[in-house]
């Protein structure tokens, strides 16, 4: 083979290495690993998207792609896997931005507004908001055998950390991996304990004030199953679980009893779950890059991305 | 950041193989020494300015004629600030690899035949807690990215290397050969996340002139086990040359991410590159 000849072919083989590597999924319909979807204030889908793409899209409840904000890194505004999020008041969105180790605020129509951050809030991987205005972060740890934390964090509407409890471990009111979080009408906090395969339910006494509800967290054990994320409306507790392809269970917020199961078999892995004001449910599928609109019998109503 | 101590080792270790160099020789037996300096600066529009430096040593010692033992050492520094933030800075050193190489002949159309074996001591973790975590991993990540994730064994945090190391050249003509180094391993996991198979490998051409060697090489990086099903695998590009310094080897290369989370693709705002000098003696 003489030199010309070798060149072409090895630049041949680049050319196919690069366009087999070429992502498309900067077409705002397509979701790398999108994390979590809910209706803002403003009536609109916002989706975390997520484990492999770095943003926040926002798509009309049709399925329409409006906008979308965020890139890849480290600087302020952009994401590292932006695993949830919440809207703090009819004009700013909290996303927690896992893998930088920060809650990051925007306007919704993605302005950055400020970012809050540091040891105490640790790592947020989950986000909710109170009925008055206090932010839930759920510090899910560095995954890190050396120095394992868990935890939860109250913060006021400016930031400020009001109070840090439970912690890292598998005893009552402790975590091990907080994946998902939501808040009752009371203020009451849910959060699917990842590893510890379980719900716990931490009953608010007070602004600061928590204690954990053991009969909680033998709840999934006892249904048979293993929760991933998690919603709350109304009197209606939504779990999604780990297992592939398993289905959305509806269980009642006061004694934790199982009232249903829909919408089995549709996604491969339901990472989020969070129900709208006309009472349907939107559904991330981490693994098939896809977001679910469901009926609040488990019908399916829309499909936004796929691979 | 780290413990002082390790730092200290690291240290000491890096000044010692730097005296050893001026030991260094070209006989069949003895040390040789690879060293290299890669620098990254991200200066954006996203409310970050970043400058990464990390050092690569790579001390050989031949017992014979066809047997090395080799140590790898890393040390990345990355200093960043973001917009409101003060100045976030860490050192850090790499996985230490140690291992064996072999020089062998099986495939007589080859040249420079090699087989090594590796284990990396696991250096590379997390120092203790938010805010210091995440920019260390930011660190590492830079180190691995700004050199293509073509070796990436030694910036991989929180694992136990095992690694096999193949390479070998074949020449076209007295000018210009395809090169390929080949390196599978399988990272013992010492946090929570899982143990797993990984693959880097690296394609390449060298034209062999009087004093220099232009290169020109893809390489890739893949991984058994995903995060939540998600593609991290890692392509990029290396153009460079080798430039002969009498019994040394000076070296310049320009390393390019091709791949997400580092690259040109996904929503990634810019390329990750990064520039490398080197020194084998």
């Amino acid at each position: 083979m003489n030199r010309m000849s070798s060149l072409a072919l090895t630049l041949f083989a680049f050319g196919a290495v690069l366009s087999g590597c070429a992502h498309d999924v900067e077409v705002m319909g397509r979701f790398g690993g999108p994390t979590n979807a809910v209706v803002g204030p403003d009536g609109l889908l916002y989706v975390s998207d997520g484990y492999y793409n770095s943003r926040i899209a926002v798509f009309t409840t049709d399925g329409v792609a409006l906008r979308e904000w965020g890139t890849k890194g480290y600087g302020r505004g952009q994401f590292n896997n932006p695993h949830g999020f919440a809207f703090l008041n009819d004009s700013t969105i909290i996303v927690a931005d896992r893998d930088n180790g920060r809650l990051q605020l925007f306007s919704l129509d993605g302005a950055l507004r400020t970012v809050w951050e540091g040891a105490e809030v640790g790592r947020p991987w989950a986000v909710a908001v109170t009925y008055d205005g206090q932010v839930v972060s759920i510090d899910g740890g560095d995954q890190d055998n050396n120095a394992p934390r868990g935890g939860i964090v109250i913060l006021d509407s400016d930031g400020r950390v009001q109070c840090r409890f439970s912690g890292f471990g598998s005893m009552q009111g402790l975590l091990n991996e907080g994946h998902s979080v939501a808040v009752t009408d009371s203020g009451d906090i849910i959060v699917v304990d990842l590893q510890n395969k379980r719900l716990q339910r931490f009953n608010r006494l007070g602004p600061c004030e928590y204690v954990v509800d053991p009969s909680w967290g033998s709840i999934a054990e006892q249904i048979g199953f293993e929760p991933l994320g998690v919603a709350v409306k109304g009197s209606t507790v939504y779990v999604t679980q780990q297992k592939p392809f398993g289905g959305i269970f509806l269980l009642d917020l006061a004694t934790g009893s199982k009232i249903s199961e829909i919408a089995a078999g549709v996604v491969e892995r339901a990472h989020s779950v969070s129900i709208d004001a006309e009472e349907t449910l939107w559904v991330t599928d981490v693994y098939g890059d896809q977001v679910y609109r469901f009926s609040p019998s488990g019908d399916v109503l829309l499909t936004l991305g796929g691979k | 950041m780290m413990p002082r101590s390790l730092l200290t080792a690291a240290l000491t270790t890096v000044l010692l193989l730097w005296t050893l160099t001026a030991q260094a020789g070209t006989d069949s037996t003895g040390f040789s020494i690879s060293a290299d300096l890669g620098f990254n600066s991200i200066s954006s529009d996203l409310n970050i300015s970043a400058v990464t430096l990390s050092s690569e040593i790579i001390a050989s010692y031949r017992t014979s004629t066809s047997f090395s033992v080799v140590i790898d050492l890393g040390l990345a520094y990355c200093t960043s600030e973001r917009s409101l933030d003060n100045v976030e800075s860490s050192v850090v050193v790499g996985n230490s690899l140690v291992g064996a190489v072999w020089d062998v002949d099986v495939l007589s159309f080859l040249r420079d035949e090699q087989i090594g074996l590796s284990a990396g001591v696991p250096l590379a973790t997390f120092p203790g807690n938010i805010p210091e975590n995440r920019h260390v991993e930011f660190t590492y990540n830079n180190a691995n990215s700004m050199r293509g994730w073509s070796a990436p064994y030694t910036w991989i945090m929180n694992v136990v290397p095992v690694i096999a190391d193949i390479g070998g050249s074949l020449p076209f003509n007295e000018h210009l050969s395809a090169d390929a180094r080949l390196m599978p391993a399988f990272l013992y996991s010492v946090n929570r996340n899982p143990s797993q198979l990984t693959f880097a490998g690296t394609l390449g051409i060298s034209v062999h002139l009087e004093d220099f060697t232009p290169r020109l090489s893809w390489s890739m990086f893949t991984t058994t086990s995903s995060i939540e099903n998600n593609n991290y695998d890692q392509h990029s590009l290396c153009l460079g040359t080798d430039v002969s310094l009498g019994s040394t080897t000076g070296t310049l290369d320009l390393r390019m991410n091709l791949d997400a989370p580092n690259g040109v693709s996904v929503n990634a705002p810019k390329p990750f590159w990064g520039v490398l000098i080197g020194m084998r003696w």
